[in-house]
């Protein structure tokens, strides 16, 4: 899935630039944004760059960000956007893309027993935003994208017990054998939903 | 109309709490399997081979090799020619996890029991004698062996359970903080093997050891005594509380019992052998550490980094001429040392992933390494007349050291693969 996706993003990339000295008509656009995420496990941040080409009413580009809801992770997503009517204040987006983990501590501070650490790999998941916005026009250039959303991102954990084979207290008591250990695996699904402000630089 | 689009991108904000975050956990469980003791009594008794599955202590006796398989039972294997061995009988023993030998009396633990088989012809052996209840320290995680019933396997169940999730109850912690906080939730062929033991000889990691008719058993913190001078009925005779706790091994040499535990190794007199003393004391950091001994020094291997607990990997020669005050000789930095056996002026370590090494400990000051037999992770070794065998988690290696420069492995009895 991992792999798929990062061949994908390349694919576009490459693509897209490729476009770019042959349709004079298409112009680019580049955004920071923030935003505010909301979910049953609480209230978090996001903050996101997302830039690529735009064509018409369509934008189509790339987009990186950190987020901070549970578990840390760098979502990289491709960036669909329609903006509607002549004005084109009002618009509509769509992300999908691959969340990498970013978590920090690993350690597992219920087991004491020595050493005190188990092996937790955190596995990355899927990242979709889909939502509406708002267009202020700031300038000639520049506007203010206030949008709304809804946010899927899903993660997981494993497990690993250190293995607990004792070559002088040997056991087959399934806790104690290093055999009988297993992977706990947990697959989070993260449903949020997100207020966002970007400010798009040109 | 601006006002009232951006009010209208707030609003999903009011269904957020009906959105739920969700685990879907994946896991595996062990479900026991009981019998009665009666039942598990019943189960002793010889069967054809069958599959190592969890290799653990190690006895010879004359060409034979026992080989517990760690709850399971006892494998006899017939090592005359090293380059061939051949397991010629299995003795089903549940709960079997410690063993020792005494002329053709095997002396096995079966859970809390100590039972005595006679092995005089290792294809028909005959159950001698059960003790009830003189190993009450073996245990199975929650559940206490002393109700009458034993676990005789567990049975593994896979498992898949999703439920909402919520912070407090998640596993793990990793650090959950925002750009702000707004809420916080071989190739040599032997043709005979001249290492064979008319006394049996174990692995330096056996909990059993025997001396001057006794039988000393240890625990986690005690010393058992058995008198085996009838030999096919040993009777229990006392418990020695000892100085230290977290024991692993005991090593007899002599008149004097060695020992090994997480924080040193006791030296204890058995000059009476129903109430031994403790004689002297080495302390040192915590690992693991078995040890053997010869008439001037003790070698105890350090192995940290485990379940043992500390960081040390080494060897620690100590100084035992006066037993009363062993002192620390010299330290030798090894990669992960377990189980350990001299032979002459040879000591054999197994030493982790790194194999079975060689040394020349002729001058215990200036230890030398003679060569290091690779491809194996051994646990234990027993070295004789130029033979060794290491037990490892994937097979029972037979070494031929006769020159020690030339140390190489001859045969291997394979390990059932998990």
């Amino acid at each position: 899935m991992k792999n798929i996706f990062i061949a994908a993003i390349c694919f576009l990339s490459t693509h897209l630039q490729a476009q770019t000295g042959k349709i004079k008509k298409m112009t680019s656009y580049l955004m920071p944004q923030i935003a505010l995420i909301d979910g049953s496990s609480g209230t978090s941040t996001q903050i996101q760059l997302a830039g690529g080409l735009v064509k018409n009413n369509w934008h189509f580009g790339l987009g990186a960000g950190i987020d901070y809801y549970e578990m840390r992770s760098v979502p990289l997503f491709t960036d669909v956007r329609y903006h509607f009517g002549k004005e084109q204040k009002v618009f509509t987006y769509a992300n999908v893309g691959y969340n990498f983990s970013w978590v920090q501590d690993t350690r597992d501070p219920r087991f004491i027993l020595p050493p005190s650490s188990n092996a937790v790999k955190q596995t990355d998941g899927l990242y979709t935003d889909i939502g509406i916005g708002y267009t202020i026009k700031i300038g000639k250039r520049n506007s203010l994208l206030m949008s709304t959303g809804f946010s899927v991102k899903q993660m997981g954990e494993e497990y690993h017990p250190l293995p607990f084979s004792s070559w002088v207290w040997p056991s087959s008591t399934p806790w104690i054998s290093s055999e009988s250990t297993t992977v706990r695996k947990f697959d989070y699904t993260f449903k949020r939903v997100c207020f966002k402000v970007a400010y798009r630089l040109w | 109309m601006q006002t009232k689009y951006l009010l209208l991108l707030l609003l999903p904000f009011t269904v957020a709490s009906c959105m739920k975050d969700t685990v879907k956990e994946s896991y595996s469980f062990f479900r026991p399997v009981y019998q009665t003791k009666d039942q598990v009594k019943a189960g002793i008794k010889n069967a054809p081979s069958v599959e190592i599955e969890k290799p653990g202590k190690i006895i010879l006796k004359d060409h034979y090799l026992f080989l517990n398989d760690v709850d399971k039972g006892v494998h006899i294997i017939d090592i005359a020619d090293p380059a061939n061995p051949k397991k010629i009988s299995f003795i089903s023993i549940p709960g079997c996890v410690d063993m020792a030998i005494n002329g053709n009396y095997l002396y096995a633990d079966c859970y809390t029991d100590l039972v005595t088989i006679d092995i005089a012809n290792p294809l028909q052996v005959t159950v001698k004698q059960f003790l009830n209840g003189v190993f009450p320290h073996r245990y199975y995680g929650a559940f206490f062996a002393d109700t009458g019933l034993v676990i005789q396997k567990w049975i593994r169940v896979d498992t898949t359970i999703s439920y909402p999730y919520s912070s407090g109850s998640r596993n793990y912690f990793f650090e959950r903080t925002g750009l702000f906080t707004l809420s916080s939730r071989g190739g040599f062929s032997a043709s005979s093997f001249s290492g064979t033991a008319s006394v049996a000889i174990a692995g330096s990691t056996a909990r059993f050891g025997l001396q001057q008719n006794r039988m000393y058993t240890v625990s986690h913190d005690d010393l058992k005594v058995f008198n085996i001078a009838k030999a096919d009925a040993p009777a229990y005779v006392n418990k020695v509380d000892l100085i230290q706790g977290n024991i692993e091994t005991i090593f007899p040499y002599k008149n004097n019992l060695f020992i090994g535990a997480q924080g040193g190794m006791s030296i204890y007199s058995a000059s009476n052998p129903d109430q031994p003393s403790l004689l002297g004391q080495f302390t040192h950091v915590r690992s693991c550490d078995p040890v053997v001994a010869d008439d001037t020094h003790a070698y105890v291997t350090l192995s940290g980094g485990s379940f043992c607990g500390g960081f040390s990997n080494q060897l620690d020669i100590v100084d035992i001429k006066n037993l009363f005050s062993p002192k620390l000789l010299k330290t030798y930095p090894l990669k992960s040392p377990k189980g350990l056996s001299k032979d002459g002026n040879t000591l054999l370590i197994c030493d982790g992933t790194d194999g079975l090494k060689l040394f020349n400990v002729a001058d215990p000051s200036n230890v030398t390494h003679i060569k290091t037999v690779s491809g194996f992770d051994p646990h234990d070794v027993i070295a004789i007349q130029g033979y060794a065998i290491a037990v490892a988690s994937d097979g029972i290696f037979l070494i031929d050291y006769r020159q020690p420069i030339n140390a190489e492995i001859i045969g291997k009895i394979e390990v059932k693969k998990n």
